[in-house]
């Protein structure tokens, strides 16, 4: 399996370093690993580089992760695969996720949940 | 609960936002948060307070205040390594109170959808009621207001 390109996107710098740090703990191979700090700056990355799994916070400034998680939609994108990464733990928040992402986790998050995520991530790359 | 009665009660209500703080300290910082014994430390050094307004089917901010000593401990745990510099300390302080204030809504009013603001974290003194909590032997406030 090829190495995975990961991005991660939060507008918290510690937050990124916090998810950077539990992707590197996961069993699954990871080459680039990319941040931006709202959905406009994932945007340009997401056209400049061929990601195979973004990290997203919701609420954030300039353009919030759902508003990214739409576009892509929009865009028709099939790739990257999305993981949710939010505050917000609402069955509300969850519902309007649905189709929009594939995983949803609450945050506070357990490293060992991020790399739960991506070993089922690799799982079904590996199908 | 149901959401009509949330703003009179939520305010007074400090079981929810003890759970959202002890949930947070516990999972994201491996550490656990003592009640405050009869005669709390004494606070050494600059305090710092990060402030989460939100708005949804009610609105307010929730504020956490921490000595910024706390503050680096905090953040050396979370991201692995010594902080850099002040500005990762006044994000990690940011971040804090971000998933508090998230916990403690998805707790309250898991049916409702809530926009957060990014916090704003600034020095301040320390608050003369009684401390939250203790984290690593150092006080922290969590401090809520609820409107309508």
């Amino acid at each position: 399996m090829k190495p995975l390109t990961i991005l991660i996107v939060d507008d918290s710098a510690t937050m990124r370093q916090f998810v950077r740090r539990a992707v590197h703990l996961s069993d699954v191979p990871v080459g680039s690993v990319l941040e931006a700090a709202n959905g406009k700056e994932a945007l340009a990355l997401l056209d400049a580089h061929e990601i195979d799994a973004l990290f997203t916070d919701i609420n954030m400034p300039v353009m919030s992760g759902s508003e990214l998680l739409r576009e892509l939609k929009r865009q028709g994108r099939n790739t990257p695969a999305r993981i949710v990464l939010s505050t917000d733990g609402s069955e509300a928040r969850r519902r309007e996720m649905k189709g929009l992402a594939q995983w949803y986790v609450n945050k506070p998050v357990r490293p060992e949940v991020v790399r739960d995520v991506l070993n089922e991530l690799a799982s079904n790359l590996g199908d | 609960m149901s959401s009509t009665n949330l703003p009179a009660t939520l305010a007074t209500d400090r079981k929810a936002l003890d759970r959202a703080l002890a949930i947070v300290v516990e999972q994201s910082f491996f550490a656990m948060v003592d009640p405050v014994p009869s005669e709390a430390p004494a606070v050494e050094g600059a305090i710092v307070s990060a402030c989460v307004t939100f708005e949804g089917s009610f609105s307010g901010s929730l504020t956490c205040r921490m000595p910024r000593a706390l503050a680096h401990e905090l953040t050396a745990v979370f991201i692995g390594e010594e902080p850099s510099d002040g500005e990762a300390v006044d994000d990690l302080a940011g971040e804090f109170a971000n998933m508090v204030c998230g916990r403690w809504l998805t707790d309250v009013a898991p049916q409702s959808l809530f926009r957060l603001d990014h916090p704003v974290v600034v020095p301040a003194s320390a608050p003369s009621r009684a401390p939250s909590g203790l984290l690593n032997g150092q006080p922290i406030w969590v401090e809520l207001k609820v409107e309508g």
